[in-house]
């Protein structure tokens, strides 16, 4: 039976596993690709999979690269090279997401101090200060003052790299203690859970927010999708905020989601989902 | 099940028969360890944490 399924990864996390096991109990042959043990042949005079590739690598470089790599190929990939691109770069998805009419915080494109400063005088103090490509909630600053400002615009400044210099100053969103991830597979949006931290403001849960299982609501669910199509990416783990005012506001699509705690605390076998969506996918 | 041996502790860990290359596994000493496949043979080492571009 010739392979169906490439699964990328560059560690097989409980996620990873999970999804082969939903890919044997569907009958889908699969091989996984790990990218820093294969060299990839860019001439087409190796095949790799001859149906799909899912993108499961923890490296988001490494998901980036051979995500585009792979469609420029020839292939299909879950998710796509661009929209992978648009999602991993907060800059790039803010503006993308704003322009599909879903609320997201404000937000400035900043390089350097002067646009910061800039930025701070419009956003007022606190703001938040992020790198445009960052993940699990580091390198996230909050800004409480000029001082704060000039600080981290000097460190930002002996950077080497000038794609890190990238930034984002961002409207500081009272949300409480809690943030909501919302898990979208296809057209359908799945087992929202807070992320509640007391100790921090930041509630990603690699930064030991606990994970509580949340409702889903239609305006939820509503926002969540569209949030998804708009990035256009197929699988996706959506961070949003409570707006004390009232209405929900993306922060993040996230494009290789993570989902080990909302399946614990859901009971909502993601895995599975993906598994059924992957097989879909295989009929069109 | 199969067994490989802890580089850390030296003890065994027990591995599910569909174990594969690259997998992440928590024991009981506190280390995360990752599985090698080599032919027909497993063993694990230490898993050297988290790169700097991790993440979801």
């Amino acid at each position: 039976m010739a392979t169906k399924v490439a699964i990328i990864h560059t560690a097989i996390r409980w996620e990873e596993k999970a999804i082969m096991r939903a890919l044997d109990r569907y009958g889908v042959s699969y091989v996984i690709f790990d990218p820093r043990k294969e060299p990839i042949e860019l001439s087409g005079h190796e095949r790799y999979v001859n149906d799909l590739f899912l993108q499961r690598s923890i490296s988001r470089t490494l998901a980036l690269t051979t995500s585009l790599l792979f469609e420029l190929m020839g292939y299909d990939i879950i998710n796509r090279g661009f929209p992978t691109l648009v999602s991993q770069n907060k800059v790039l998805a803010l503006a993308t997401l704003s322009r599909a009419g879903v609320s997201v915080p404000r937000s400035y494109m900043i390089y350097g101090y002067d646009s910061a400063r800039k930025a701070a005088d419009r956003l007022g103090m606190p703001f938040v200060y992020k790198p445009s490509n960052g993940s699990w909630g580091r390198l996230i600053g909050l800004i409480r003052d000029h001082e704060d400002l000039r600080m981290i615009s000097e460190f930002m400044d002996t950077l080497h790299d000038p794609f890190m210099k990238v930034s984002l100053a961002q409207q500081f969103i009272d949300k409480g203690d809690r943030d909501i991830r919302v898990t979208v597979v296809g057209d359908h949006a799945y087992a929202p859970i807070y992320r509640v931290n007391r100790d921090h403001w930041i509630t990603n849960t690699a930064r030991g927010s606990e994970a509580v299982a949340a409702e889903l609501d239609p305006e939820l669910e509503e926002i969540s999708i569209k949030a998804a199509k708009a990035i256009g990416v197929e699988i996706a783990g959506i961070d949003i905020f409570e707006d004390r005012s009232g209405g929900y506001i993306v922060n993040e699509v996230n494009p290789v989601p993570e989902f080990k705690n909302v399946s614990r605390v859901t009971g909502v076998d993601i895995a599975s989902l993906i598994a059924e969506y992957i097989v879909d996918r295989l009929k069109r | 099940m199969r067994k490989a041996r802890c580089p850390i502790c030296g003890f065994d860990v027990e591995l599910d028969d569909n174990v594969v290359e690259g997998e992440l596994i928590d024991h009981d000493c506190g280390v995360t360890l990752e599985v090698i496949v080599e032919g027909d043979n497993l063993s694990l080492k230490p898993f050297e944490g988290v790169g700097e571009d991790w993440g979801e």
